[in-house]
């Protein structure tokens, strides 16, 4: 067993990690559970740019808001790349990559 | 295999590299719109972005080095005027030796400037909750902004141990049950010199620890398995800089090291290859073969304010098969261990001699650290002279030189001299060590 090998997670006292964080490698790309979290985060994508002009254009003074819909955005940016899904498609288009 | 992310890394590489292809012409055609640095570049070589259509249009792209930065930099303000989106500014590192571009940030830098971080930490078993001890220092390089973004990319807790000692952050890996640490070599070897001068055993005394992650250093294999044993640990290592946005290559559950036909053997780097191309290239400006050593040049698809659009690092890595580690991963793989500068290789008596050669050698055991100093004799021959420096100098033996001299004539294929530095010598430095001066006559 190499060192470190079965030392930590998984060892009685300490917490269960939490979901998404398993270890097993499947298929995943084609699961219809992905498809179902690209299509959510497809979503979210549109909402968080929409939030943001939104705030750009409501005209009452808020950048504390402004900012967080601005990391909001980028935030669910990364996650739709990590999903498999382009945010930032050239045509403004967002859907699966590839 | 233990995925982070089973999405990514289990999609069919058609699918992937279609992703990669849409993404790269996104990439090429922003950064002529909305970087300067690329709008002069590009105009200046007559380079037309409009004509990447995909992966297969990269090698049309013309490489970027740092010198080109560098002297698009020169007289502008950092960073450009006042912009409002501008969040952060990195400086590159400076060891180079060459200068220090700045790269400025935006808001969605700084989201992706964690994910290959987590990437390595997660593959390696740790998990949201465990502590990481942090080491390389927080400045304006990206390196402080980086190890907190990846830990909290990853859930980890950072401990961060920037403005103390070694002998203190030998303390606090115990005081806050650290699962890991992260270092470079060198100073992975320090800190384990001093656990053992305060009496530690960690593989007895300390059990939440179990992965050392290194990084910015080639290191030898017998010199891992060593740090292993003493900490009950297995070491990791990841690779990237401030122009690849972070790490973009990192080893996986199996470690950097693993065991070979012969003993310990290199394990593999695996490319975060979503998040950044990566090409190996000869000097000739061909790709490499698997099994081939060249420069990485590195694409990032994730970065938005100073996109590395087919950058030469200047760093020099050994490429691999895809598919050569026993994890099953299909991502690009590398060799872990050996990635070094591609300025540092010295020509000794008509033989390439790479310094990590003599490092896999030479540090060793009690060893505090050591300097090579290639010099004209007065006899008007080149001379090679190895100053090392003991944790206990009482051990100097010529047993000791004897094994030295031996190991580095089988690795480095040039023999040389062994001579003891007395203690304290050697200045600890906590982040990159620069080992070898050229003092022979003709250098001057």
């Amino acid at each position: 067993m190499p060192p470190g090998g079965d030392r930590g997670a998984g060892t009685a006292g300490r917490p269960a990690p939490p979901p998404g964080t398993g270890t097993t490698a499947v298929a995943a790309t084609t699961s219809p559970g992905v498809a179902d979290l690209q299509q959510q985060v497809t979503a979210l994508v549109l909402g968080t740019r929409s939030l943001a002009e939104s705030v750009d254009a409501c005209g009452v003074p808020m950048p504390i808001v402004a900012l967080l819909a601005e990391r909001a955005r980028a935030v669910v940016d990364e996650l739709a790349w990590e999903l498999g899904v382009d945010a930032g498609a050239p045509d403004g288009d967002v859907g699966p990559a590839g | 295999m233990s995925a982070a992310n089973a999405v990514i890394e289990a999609m069919p590489a058609d699918r992937l590299r279609a992703m990669v292809g849409r993404r790269l012409r996104h990439v090429v055609r922003s950064a002529y719109r909305e970087v300067p640095f690329y709008r002069w570049y590009y105009d200046r070589l007559g380079f037309d972005p409009d004509g990447v259509a995909s992966v297969d249009d990269l090698a049309r792209i013309p490489t970027v080095t740092k010198r080109d930065l560098l002297e698009f930099q020169a007289g502008r303000p950092v960073a450009g005027e006042r912009d409002p989106s501008l969040r952060q500014i990195h400086l590159t590192s400076g060891t180079s030796g060459v200068g220090r571009e700045s790269h400025p940030r935006y808001a969605e830098d700084l989201e992706a400037v964690g994910i290959g971080g987590a990437y390595e930490f997660l593959w390696a078993g740790l998990v949201p909750g465990e502590r990481l001890l942090l080491t390389i220092p927080y400045s304006q390089t990206m390196a402080g902004p980086h190890f907190q973004a990846t830990c909290k990319a990853a859930g980890l807790v950072p401990v961060n141990a920037f403005a103390t000692g070694t002998t203190e952050r030998v303390a606090q890996l115990y005081r806050f049950a650290c699962a890991g640490l992260s270092a470079t070599p060198s100073y992975v070897h320090a800190l384990t010199l001093e656990a053992r001068r305060q009496g530690r055993r960690p593989d007895r005394d300390l059990p939440s620890f179990r992965r050392i992650f290194v990084s910015g250093e080639s290191y030898g294999t017998e010199w891992a398995r060593e740090v292993e044993a003493y900490w009950g640990a297995r070491v990791h290592e990841g690779w990237g800089a401030t122009q690849t946005l972070g790490v973009v290559m990192a080893s996986c559950e199996l470690g950097a090291v693993v065991d070979g036909p012969y003993g310990p053997a290199r394990g593999v780097l695996h490319g975060l290859d979503h998040r950044c191309v990566i090409e190996v290239l000869a000097a000739d400006g061909s790709p490499v073969g698997p099994g081939d050593a060249g420069e990485i040049v590195v694409t990032t698809l994730r970065t938005r304010g100073l996109p590395s659009v087919r950058f030469r690092m200047g760093d020099r890595v050994r490429r691999l098969g895809t598919g050569s580690c026993r994890c099953g991963r299909t991502s690009s793989c590398f060799e872990a261990g050996t990635i070094g500068r591609l300025d540092d290789m010295i020509k000794i008596r008509g033989m390439n001699v790479w310094p990590s050669s003599v490092d896999a050698a030479v540090l060793q055991g009690a060893v505090v650290d050591y300097r090579g100093r290639v010099f004209t004799g007065g006899d008007g021959r080149e001379r090679v002279e190895v100053g090392v420096e003991l944790a206990d100098p009482s051990a100097w033996s010529d047993e000791f030189v004897t094994g030295v001299r031996d190991r580095i004539k089988a690795l480095a294929g040039v023999s040389m001299d062994v001579v003891q530095l007395p203690s304290g010598t050697l200045r600890e430095e906590g982040f990159k060590s620069r080992r070898w001066r050229d003092e022979r006559a003709s250098r001057r």
